[in-house]
């Protein structure tokens, strides 16, 4: 039987990110997982409400654990696949705060029994498909279709996903899993200062400047040291870094993609990818193998 | 429900035990009255002898004019129902949701689209959905009126359409949301995109459609309008019938 996950898509993957959605399913589905949506789920709430007695911000968070735990029983796994960092972060640590306070986990549980909701046994596992695809990356490496050679890329982590500590899916300062992920596939990364910087977040509603500042920072250093591409997995940044682009005078040489997009692209997933990012990731191999393939070539 | 009340037929409060029959005894804004067992609360009311002439509408659960609210004793829960549909019980105390405050927008349905984005933009509250599902437990449709909205919130505009479809606008899950969402008019918006633009259009009615515009019919509904009641009768009596 093929390893399941049961998946949280959240709200913006949905909404505004459907080829991040799609090329993150082909490359699981590669992988051998089988994928399967909840059947129902619910806003994660995007960021986390720190306020001491608020276990009613939370609720749509404990009824998604809720149904991954019913879902995984028949699926025979615990495992709740995010693919958005927003959504991890407060799935992540809304299921560790109700571990770590019984009281809450409790409250919870004696609002949701009006509805005949069982009370959650704290039995799921929420993680980021970069927690998988890392996991996997040896396999990865032996699902490459397509070399990339020559071409460089930046892995861009931003705050979500490594931030707090106890959420964290690799070191908080210096994370380095999208860089083992990449080399895995025989990619070529760049290091670069402003890779856990955050890209304004959601100051690009009603303080556009701070995220143009912050995202074009990021993008701008990054292409200074050489990267042609940068990697991200998460929509909010994405929507950053590319309304940073947008905005800027000089253009830096670099373009902002999803992670599983890359990686789609070199396991010849081309059915996964939008058309614009097939045919710029065709003619820059073009350009990089003509580069690579010309004695002297190659240093820009 | 507001209602008028004149020294003949007004209200009347309890007053010792009714003739015959048994009664209950309900406290209407606070006030006991004692009315047959056995009444829809809206015919209890009346009983008692409420003049209603808002709050009141179709009496068959339909057009969600007669929303109530009410706590029956050793209770905590606060109640909603429709009162034209829901039984009056011994010790209800009632309240009357004759309107549930609402700002109606406007906008232009020619320059949406069916997205959340266009919901959004009218009803920025949505997104402040807590999960917490009181809309639900307040729908006396039975809708799952919570899952609808969060439809929206991730774009599905049709789910959340055919979620909302039997919404009747009673308002009583806009009363109980910490949200303050306009439900009532957030579904209209929704179906009314799911109508416009993501519906197959029916092609017969657009065709008969343009006959009509095309002045197909008017000599006949000339001739029809010219017959007098009599001629009508006859010949809607001896129209062809589809049989069954």
């Amino acid at each position: 039987m093929a390893k399941a996950l049961l998946y949280y898509p959240g709200c913006s993957v949905k909404r505004n990110s459907p080829w991040y959605e799609k090329s993150a399913l082909a490359v699981l589905e590669a992988l051998g997982y089988r994928v399967k949506e909840l059947d129902k789920w619910y806003c994660c709430g995007a960021t986390i409400s720190l306020a001491a007695d608020d276990v009613i911000r939370h609720l749509g968070a404990i009824r998604s654990l809720i149904q991954a735990e019913k879902e995984g029983e028949a699926l025979g796994t615990n495992e709740m696949l995010t693919v958005c960092p927003m959504c991890y972060n407060v799935l992540a640590r809304v299921n560790n705060l109700l571990k770590r306070d019984r009281e809450k986990l409790e409250t919870a549980a004696r609002y949701l029994r009006d509805e005949n909701l069982e009370k959650y046994s704290l039995s799921t596992r929420v993680i980021h498909v970069v927690q998988v695809l890392h996991r996997e990356r040896e396999k990865l490496g032996e699902l490459v279709k397509r070399r990339l050679d020559g071409v460089r890329v930046a892995a861009y982590y931003g705050c979500t996903l490594v931030r707090p500590k106890d959420v964290a899916v690799d070191n908080p300062e210096s994370p380095r899993v999208m860089e083992e992920i990449l080399r895995s596939v025989g990619i070529e990364t760049v290091e670069y200062p402003f890779k856990t910087l955050c890209c304004g977040a959601y100051h690009s509603v009603y303080r556009k400047n701070i995220a143009v500042a912050n995202s074009g920072l990021i993008l701008t250093d990054a292409a200074a040291r050489g990267a042609d591409i940068m990697v991200t997995v998460c929509p909010l940044c994405h929507y950053n870094l590319e309304l940073a682009y947008r905005s800027m005078a000089r253009k830096p040489g670099i373009r902002v993609m999803y992670l599983t997009d890359l990686l789609a692209y070199v396991m010849g997933l081309d059915d996964a990818l939008s058309p614009e990012t097939r045919s710029f990731l065709d003619k820059l191999r073009e350009a990089r193998r003509e580069l690579v393939a010309t004695p002297g070539g190659g240093n820009s | 429900m507001s209602s008028k009340e004149s020294p003949e037929t007004g209200p009347r409060p309890v007053s010792g035990k009714e003739e015959g029959g048994k009664t209950i005894r309900i406290y209407v804004m606070g006030r006991a009255y004692e009315v047959p067992e056995g009444l829809t609360i809206l015919k209890a009311l009346e009983y008692a002898g409420f003049r209603l002439t808002r709050g009141v509408g179709c009496r068959g659960g339909f057009c969600g004019a007669c929303a109530v609210m009410y706590r029956m004793p050793g209770e905590y829960k606060l109640r909603t129902a429709l009162a034209c549909q829901t039984l009056a019980r011994d010790g209800m105390h009632l309240v009357f949701i004759p309107y549930a405050p609402m700002k109606k927008p406007r906008y232009d349905i020619e320059k949406l689209r069916p997205d959340a984005g266009s919901v959004i933009a009218i009803f920025p509250e949505v997104t402040r959905c807590l999960a917490c599902n009181a809309c639900t437990k307040a729908c006396p449709q039975g809708l799952q009126v919570m899952d609808a909205i969060q439809a929206i919130i991730r774009g599905d505009i049709a789910a959340a359409a055919n979620l909302a479809f039997d919404c009747i606008g009673c308002g009583l899950c806009s009363i109980r949301c910490p949200a303050e969402i306009r439900h009532v008019y957030v579904f209209q918006l929704v179906r009314r995109l799911y109508g416009k633009y993501m519906l197959p259009k029916a092609k017969h009615v657009e065709e008969r459609i343009k006959e009509i515009e095309a002045g197909k019919y008017d000599e006949e509904m000339e001739k029809l309008m010219k017959l007098s009641l009599e001629e009508l009768k006859r010949l809607y009596m001896s129209r062809d019938i589809e049989k069954a």
